[in-house]
């Protein structure tokens, strides 16, 4: 195939001159029967043949002379920068669009103009259909080069000259349809809507007809009263008879389904193009459309509640380009998952994993919308029920109409079951999954980047119940998360944000990597706007950017309180960093990737046979951001994270990697432990490693005044012991973790915990009065629970409710009594602290800014829900606990002074001399830490 | 971030959803009174019962529905919280933008009030209004907006 060539930019072009006669034959067509329509109504059409002809003859001319006329005056240019078209007759509409603004062009044949060889060509602009560009009619070849030259001109240059050369056709096919799959799927594809049709047409136009298609008795006589048959026939007959109609209507919505599904979808293919997906079907109008990758905006993958059974699925894009009227493009009709797993994986999308933390709705909002839609049909009863008291027909009625109502209720509680079994939504760093329905349950899967706006709305009733939903805009389509508890979707909303505000770095615009850029931390409480945000991709890449940048921090998942990541010159993520987990050979340590997540990093290790001995109740940190911070777990005989380590690649100040361990390097290796990211980028990391083991968790309430006794024989006894304590409340929840034999995990606990105390938090936010008094009605409610499996799935837990947090590590001996005291600080003052404290126990270790160098701690963290007021409350409470001799958590909140940090920690200064030397120029100290460790 | 305080609307935008009450209930008004005078019917009947619903309308929905409104412009995104009876709270990122309109329709003009519209590719909320600003307020909000949109390519 030679390479296409458009027409030259500049030159006003016409369309073919055969279109207006597609043209004309297409107005005529529907103008056939308006012009019938008018006969009909003036009366005209009694006249006959006398008046008709004329009259359709004078139509087919005034179409042949419009079609002409607007042919005359439709041109159109392909200028450097856009696309012009003039039009009208009477009016003159002349329309730029640019380039960039064109979304896409799809080429359409429908049956009259494919007839002539001639094509559609349309610009779509995604302002949803209404500004749609289009040329009709241009012969299929010019159609093709008006489409390459269009595309190079939208950009895509690069990829289509790269393409240069290579015929279409050889590109991979991605998914065909061959007879035998479209003849199944147009058995799925069952319908009755002809009898729809045909009832609407009938209405239309009965007065055609020669009968009186709605007189029953008429038609008994015209289909020689079989009706009058049925009525004296046996009740055999009548049931073969009904079997007959049912066998009748199955037959006709089974050829229905085909022939729609044939016309369709006849030669259904999906090639993988240099330039995107291209799709082309149809039998008639056979349609022709390439996709580019990346305006994809989401994935729905449909299925039926009978197909389901069988494992079929069909898969649709939503792009900015509208496909007809449906908003989205479907790309794979009808296919099993394998089939459609690799189509994903193309488009660079990911389905949902095993790893996938999927979520219910809530209960609630399942029940009301159960007991709501059983409204209609109750009244519909009651009046059956009372008109039989006066009229017969209604007293008849009233059995059919009683079975109706148990059907439907029958099918409202099938309805509210599947739901509760299905509906599920989750949501992780990069998608969205929401999987809802029950007739035709659908997987929509969003990228969080490119959803538009988030609305959370609650009718009346959502707002008594404490359930809502949460819409979001997409371009092209719509999404909407329905019936989640108010907290939930708060958390939701929270994350999508988070990932729109870094849209600018996740899809950089290849020339300049800046924009106008925001980032904040999990609890939104800081935010810094940096010059540009940076994923590299390698150490070469990190290198030279911090070689160029004055200022750089590293940020993970951002869960730390403090504003360790600020910088207001780059900022880099190390999510996108090739690399893998090695195993020593003595399996005792692994090397892993700084930025993976706990979470990635522990399901590596497990697949290993691997785990780390530890880990604190959450799991999305990077594994670099929580050494570099200290972060830990509970447990008499466990240290911090930072313990783990045994050595890191480093990429310097001066943008050279560099390898530290204990023996390479003691001095750096000794800061670099608990570095808090001022040393350089930590690219890998070598950890200590455990094999593989099993956890039970064992929860469950009891006194403040116990615990008081009995907490230090209860570490004792535990591998790893926590508690959880509502200040206003006077029992605790006692937590712990032990090793148990292996064994199949329970199913995952019910979110109406969680659910329970977000509405709590929600009403102490409304009347901080309020807050004592409900803590001590959550804690009135039975509390006990156990779960086990892998360790790595019973560590963490989920944290959906934003908090702000403070954290002091006390000496172990002062812990209890510290937190007594805090405890009753607030109760006299009744103050609305809602959240629990936390309070867990670390083993001691040598690290130089570890707080656990001095012997066992006691780690105290005070929460309070990120939207009510924390900073007066946590400046009391520091208070108390630096009286107590206690030392901060360095990522949650803390008020250290430089002065401060030296009387806490001897080695201050040597891990600043340390500093000093490793990065001179101060690359990695932003405000907050330069306070500190200039 | 999303559930701090929120930004009341200005004052004055409780005299304008009187305003639109008044002219609301006014033609019920004057019709109840020709029920009555016309249609003969003991005084009051009618148009008691309409002037008190009238009055609630005027009087104390405009305040709960004010109450129930509020906005909080961020450094990066625009939070429009609305609705007493169907709640919404919307967030949109400024990064989200497509372009940003400033409306005055003749009443809002007669107390200052503008409409802060932000257009966005979504099909759900396509356009998110925020009334009830002063007007000086919403275009200074256009602006601060308009500084944070760049042109960005899908």
């Amino acid at each position: 195939m030679s390479e296409p060539r458009g027409p030259a930019p500049g030159e006003w072009r016409r369309t073919s001159p055969l279109s207006f006669v597609v043209g004309a034959i297409l107005s005529l067509r529907s103008a056939v029967l308006p012009t019938l329509a008018a006969l009909i109504g003036t009366g005209l059409i009694r006249q006959g043949w006398i008046v008709i002809v004329p009259a359709l003859a004078a139509m087919g001319l005034f179409a042949a002379l419009f079609s002409f006329l607007a042919w005359r005056k439709f041109r159109y240019r392909l200028g450097e920068t856009d696309i012009r078209l003039e039009r009208g007759l009477f009016s003159r509409t002349a329309r730029s669009v640019p380039y960039e603004r064109i979304q896409d062009v799809s080429l359409e044949q429908r049956l009259v103009p494919r007839l002539f060889g001639m094509v559609e060509v349309k610009f779509e602009t995604g302002a949803g259909g209404k500004d749609e560009v289009r040329v009709r009619y241009v012969s299929s070849e010019e159609a093709v080069a008006l489409r390459e030259t269009v595309r190079i001109r939208m950009g895509d240059a690069a990829t289509i000259s790269g393409a240069t050369g290579v015929t279409e056709d050889a590109s991979p096919i991605l998914f065909a349809m061959d007879h035998k799959r479209l003849a199944t799927f147009g058995l799925f594809e069952f319908s009755l809507v002809v009898f729809v049709v045909l009832a609407g047409a009938a209405q239309q136009f009965d007065f055609l007809l020669p009968i009186d298609i709605w007189n029953t008795k008429g038609w008994a006589t015209l289909l020689g009263d079989p009706g009058y048959a049925l009525e004296g026939a046996s009740v055999a007959s009548q049931v073969i008879a009904a079997m007959l109609a049912v066998a009748l209507l199955s037959l006709v919505g089974l050829a229905t389904g085909i022939i729609r599904t044939v016309l369709r979808d006849y030669g259904f293919r999906l090639d993988n193009t240099p330039k995107g997906l291209r799709r082309r079907r149809g039998l008639l109008t056979r349609s022709d459309v390439i996709m580019p990758a990346h305006r994809v905006q989401a994935l729905v993958l449909r299925t039926g509640i009978i197909r389901r059974l069988f494992g079929w699925h069909g898969l649709s894009v939503v792009s900015l380009a509208q496909d007809a009227k449906a908003g989205n493009h479907v790309i794979v009709p009808f296919a099993k998952m394998a089939e459609i797993a690799p189509v994903v994986a193309a488009i660079g999308l990911a389905l949902p994993s095993g790893q996938t933390d999927w979520h219910r709705p809530s209960r609630r909002q399942i029940v009301d919308s159960a007991l709501l839609s059983l409204i209609p049909p109750s009244l519909a009863v009651l009046a059956t029920g009372i008109g039989g008291r006066w009229l017969e027909q209604a007293s008849q009625a009233l059995l059919p109409v009683l079975v109706a109502f148990v059907t439907f209720v029958g099918l409202l509680a099938a309805r509210a079951h599947f739901r509760w079994n299905h509906d599920r939504h989750a949501i992780d760093d990069q998608y969205l999954y929401v999987r809802q329905g029950w007739f035709a349950p659908r997987l929509d899967l969003a990228l969080l980047v490119k959803l538009q706006s988030v609305e959370i709305v609650q009718g009346p009733i959502a707002q008594r119940r404490g359930y809502a939903g949460v819409q979001f805009g997409l371009a092209g389509g719509t999404l909407m998360i329905s019936g989640i508890s108010l907290a939930r979707a708060r958390a939701i909303r929270a994350a999508v944000l988070r990932n729109i505000g870094l849209v600018h770095t996740v899809t950089p615009a290849p020339a300049d990597r800046s924009g106008a850029l925001v980032w904040s931390n999990w609890s939104g409480s800081e935010n810094s706007h940096p010059r540009s945000v940076l994923r590299p991709r390698d150490e070469h890449e990190l290198g030279k950017a911090i070689k160029e940048a004055r200022l750089v921090r590293a940020t993970g998942a951002g869960h730390s309180f403090m504003p360790l990541c600020q910088s207001d010159d780059l900022i880099v993520s190390l999510e996108d960093m090739a690399g893998m987990l090695s195993v020593a050979p003595d399996r005792e340590s692994v090397r892993a990737p700084a930025g993976w997540s706990l979470k990635r990093l522990t399901a590596a290790l497990w697949a290993e046979g691997l785990a780390l001995a530890n880990q604190g109740d959450v799991n999305p940190q990077s594994l670099a951001g929580s050494l570099a911070t200290g972060t830990h777990g509970t447990g008499r005989d466990h240290g911090s994270l930072a313990t783990f380590a045994r050595g890191f690649r480093l990429v310097m100040a001066d943008g050279e990697p560099r390898w530290c361990d204990a023996k390479t390097d003691p001095d750096l290796f000794a800061a670099q432990r608990l570095s808090l990211g001022l040393f350089g980028i930590a690219t890998e990391i070598e950890i200590a490693v455990v094999p593989a083991f099993h956890l039970i968790e064992r929860t469950h309430k009891k006194s403040w005044d116990e615990v008081r006794e009995t907490f230090d024989q209860l570490a004792q006894q535990h591998r790893h012991i926590e508690f959880w304590f509502f200040p206003h409340a006077d029992d605790v929840i006692l937590k712990t973790l032990d090793l148990t034999d292996p064994s199949d995990p329970p199913p995952p606990a019910d979110p109406a915990d969680e659910q329970a105390f977000g509405r709590m938090l929600e009403i102490g936010r409304a009347t901080p009065d309020r807050v004592p008094e409900l803590q001590r009605r959550m804690m009135a409610e039975p509390i006990q629970g156990r779960r086990w499996g892998p360790a790595h799935t019973i560590f963490p837990s989920e944290r959906t409710l934003r908090f702000e947090e403070m954290e002091y590590e006390m000496p172990r001996a002062a812990g209890l009594e510290t937190l007594d005291e805090v405890v009753r600080w607030i109760r006299k003052g009744r103050l609305p602290v809602s959240f629990p404290f936390e309070y867990r126990v670390v083993a001691p270790d040598d690290i130089w800014m570890s707080p656990m160098n001095r012997g066992p701690v006691a780690a105290i963290s005070m929460h309070q829900y990120a939207p009510m007021p924390w900073r007066a409350l946590f400046a009391e409470a520091e208070a108390i606990f630096r009286g107590n001799g206690g030392r901060p958590h360095w990522a949650k909140r803390h008020t250290l002074s430089r002065t401060d940090v030296d009387a806490l920690y001897p080695m201050a200064e040597r891990f600043r001399e340390v500093r000093r030397s490793a990065d001179p120029a101060g690359k990695f100290l932003n405000a907050h830490l330069a306070e500190l460790f200039s | 971030m999303d559930e701090s305080e929120l930004t009341p609307l200005d004052p004055n935008y409780v005299k304008l959803l009187r305003l639109v009450a008044v002219l609301l209930v006014l033609p019920a008004i004057i019709g109840a009174i020709l029920l009555e005078y016309r249609g003969g019917l003991p005084r009051g009947v009618v148009l008691v019962p309409v002037a008190l619903l009238g009055l609630w309308l005027i009087v104390r929905t405009p305040l709960r529905r004010y109450r129930a409104r509020g906005y909080r412009i961020d450094i990066d995104q625009l939070r429009v919280v609305r609705g007493l009876v169907f709640n919404s709270d919307t967030i949109v990122p400024f990064g989200r933008v497509q372009h940003i309109d400033v409306d005055q329709g003749p009443l809002e003009r007669a107390f200052g009030l503008g409409t802060l519209i932000l257009h966005t590719a979504g099909n759900h909320n396509a356009s998110i209004s925020l009334p009830g600003l002063a007007h000086a307020d919403a275009l200074a909000m256009r602006e601060q907006i308009r500084a944070h949109v760049k042109r960005e390519t899908m």
